[in-house]
């Protein structure tokens, strides 16, 4: 992203209007497909994607001069996502333990044998339940590696120092292990 | 010394910088336990991944091109432009608050930024207050949508009743704005300007505490790793404030309306308002709360600075050396800001200093014999406390 927020505060409504349209059409897809991984239902992550464009659209962000259209976006889009896991982790848990598996979540899968399709519904429910517990930078930080951010993108979007990436990644690698574990 | 966990990550995602590269891998050819530690580091990052990865879809994404996304964005924003409507009407509702609570007001117009004004707004530590103290905060590490949470709004329209005895009212004569206020109103002497004097009734607020509200309100600014104590849900909180007298000298309205435009608005707002060469002074007797006696107020008080950056450890050791039920702790921003203790008025006072586009201005506060005072203008720390040392 070469824009900085700096600079689209800067400009005139009429140029503002046009950075966004050209922030909407660089990030549109990503953003969308980063939060379809993160709650696997198309509708529910374009409800998403759209209120985190729409944030932008309302509030340019004001913080560092320097920071990133990109970094704040993809930030506000984790948050929510990780929100919304959040807010449906009690139902789905006990979706969980009531057998019940969305026909939704089936038609992402391949056709092919059934029984490696449940297992596979219920590994994705696992993660999204562990991401929804953890803290919410390190879920973040997660998300935002595998989906494949290098560490600049990853320090610019969560406001940490590139350096301390790693670090911040091993913690919460552990972090998610130990929690996954303790859903199985 | 070995390699940390941070650098042997950075090392097995190709992310070690060039000038660290001969260092790390000279490192790892000579150390054992290193090599062991990156391996099993590596086991981590690709067992994490694997489970990262069945959250992928195995087919594409059903994915709306980027222009129909487009439209349908604009169909959303005009949806959230009604809900803005109803917000705008809900921070009128929340005005006579801000106006009543005179001190805040002050804030509003010499220091506070949106965010930080949120926070204020919401959780003043309005308990009899016998001293002020400030606390720096970096606006860096306020949660983003503390701004523009709607379940923040939803709060305070909801939860809180504020209940006012009549109007603000207006006069130039001392003698009134006493009768009116119900105590001897000081003021400065000598202050150049024509002087207004406002009155504000007295005000009852009731804050009935729903917690799940509240806790919805840290998720939605992504803070949901502060909790707070069980028992204060469905706590009712009072707070009485006695009649406000807010003393304006010079040509106010100016900074006034860019105030009210700023609480309409405090999303879109950059920065603090500048007072011009209005010179504003609020006082008002020591608001009473009372709350029941089974809250935690130490923790809670750690909750709201862990909400303003601090880390829980920083917020704990902060929180255990303050008498939260007689201080009122003021969030500033950390930047273009000092803030210093000062003699004035025969006590000590807080003085705070901001630079708003190379002009300085100021707020002191202090507390004397059970009334807050506020002064907020133009200027350095030696006309703040000449002028604080002529009320009479």
């Amino acid at each position: 992203m070469a824009l900085t927020a700096e600079q689209l505060k800067r400009k005139s409504a009429q140029d503002a209007e046009s950075a966004f349209e050209a922030v909407f059409q660089e990030h549109w897809r990503r953003v969308y497909a980063l939060l379809y991984n993160l709650v696997g239902e198309g509708d529910e992550a374009e409800d998403l994607a759209l209120e985190t464009f729409w944030r932008l659209y309302r509030l340019p962000p004001r913080l560092a001069q320097e920071e990133s259209l990109g970094g704040w976006l993809y930030r506000v889009a984790t948050n929510l996502g990780l929100n919304a896991l959040r807010a449906r982790k009690r139902r789905q848990r006990y979706e969980e333990q009531a057998g019940y598996i969305s026909t939704l979540e089936l038609q992402g899968s391949l056709p092919g044998d059934p029984a490696e399709e449940v297992e596979q519904v219920i590994e994705r429910g696992r993660v999204r339940q562990t991401l929804a517990q953890m803290k919410p930078r390190s879920a973040q930080l997660l998300v935002l590696r595998h989906s494949g951010f290098n560490y600049a993108e990853i320090a610019a979007a969560l406001g940490v120092a590139p350096a301390s990436v790693g670090a911040l990644l091993a913690r919460a690698e552990r972090e998610f292990e130990a929690r996954f574990k303790r859903l199985v | 010394m070995h390699l940390t966990d941070g650098e042997l990550h950075a090392y097995l995602d190709g992310e070690t910088a060039v000038s660290d590269l001969a260092r790390l891998r000279g490192h790892l050819e000579g150390c054992a336990r290193c090599r062991q530690r990156a391996q099993e580091l590596s086991g981590r990052v690709a067992w994490v991944s694997q489970r990262l990865e069945s959250l992928e879809p195995h087919k594409t994404p059903a994915m709306s091109a980027v222009g129909a996304a487009r439209q349908r964005l604009r169909a959303y924003q005009k949806e959230k432009e009604k809900d803005t409507m109803l917000r705008k009407i809900f921070t009128r509702s929340t005005r006579p608050v801000w106006i009543t609570l005179g001190l805040v007001a002050i804030l509003a117009l010499a220091l506070a930024f949106p965010p930080v004004r949120a926070i204020a707004n919401s959780f003043l530590g309005l308990f009899r207050v016998q001293q002020v103290t400030v606390i720096q905060v970096n606006p860096g590490n306020l949660p983003e949508q503390l701004g523009s949470s709607a379940q923040l709004e939803a709060l305070f329209t909801k939860d809180v009743k504020v209940e006012e005895t009549g109007k603000e009212q207006t006069t130039a004569d001392p003698a009134e704005a006493a009768r009116l206020a119900g105590y001897p109103v000081r003021l400065p002497d000598n202050l150049p300007g024509q002087l207004s004097l406002r009155v504000s009734p007295e005000t009852h607020l009731t804050f009935a505490i729903d917690l799940p509200r509240i806790q919805a309100v840290l998720n939605e600014i992504g803070r949901s790793d502060i909790h707070l104590p069980a028992e204060l849900n469905g706590a009712n909180v009072t707070v009485d404030i006695h009649t406000v007298v807010a003393a304006l000298y010079g040509n106010c309205e100016a900074a006034l309306q860019e105030a009210r435009n700023e609480n309409k608005n405090p999303a879109e707002s950059q920065s603090a308002p500048s007072l011009g060469d209005c010179t504003t002074l609020v006082q008002m007797p020591s608001p009473e709360i009372s709350a029941p006696p089974e809250l935690d107020v130490p923790r809670i008080g750690q909750a709201y600075l862990e909400l303003l950056g601090m880390t829980p450890d920083e917020a704990t050791q902060f929180s255990q050396n303050i008498d939260w039920t007689s201080t009122l702790v003021i969030p500033i921003p950390r930047d273009g800001t000092s803030q210093q203790t000062v003699s004035v008025d025969g006590v000590q006072g807080t003085f705070i200093q901001q630079r708003l586009d190379g002009n300085r201005q100021y707020l002191l506060m202090w507390v004397k014999d059970g009334q807050l005072y506020a002064l907020a203008g133009p200027g350095g720390q030696q006309s703040a406390v000449s002028i604080a040392n002529s009320l009479k």
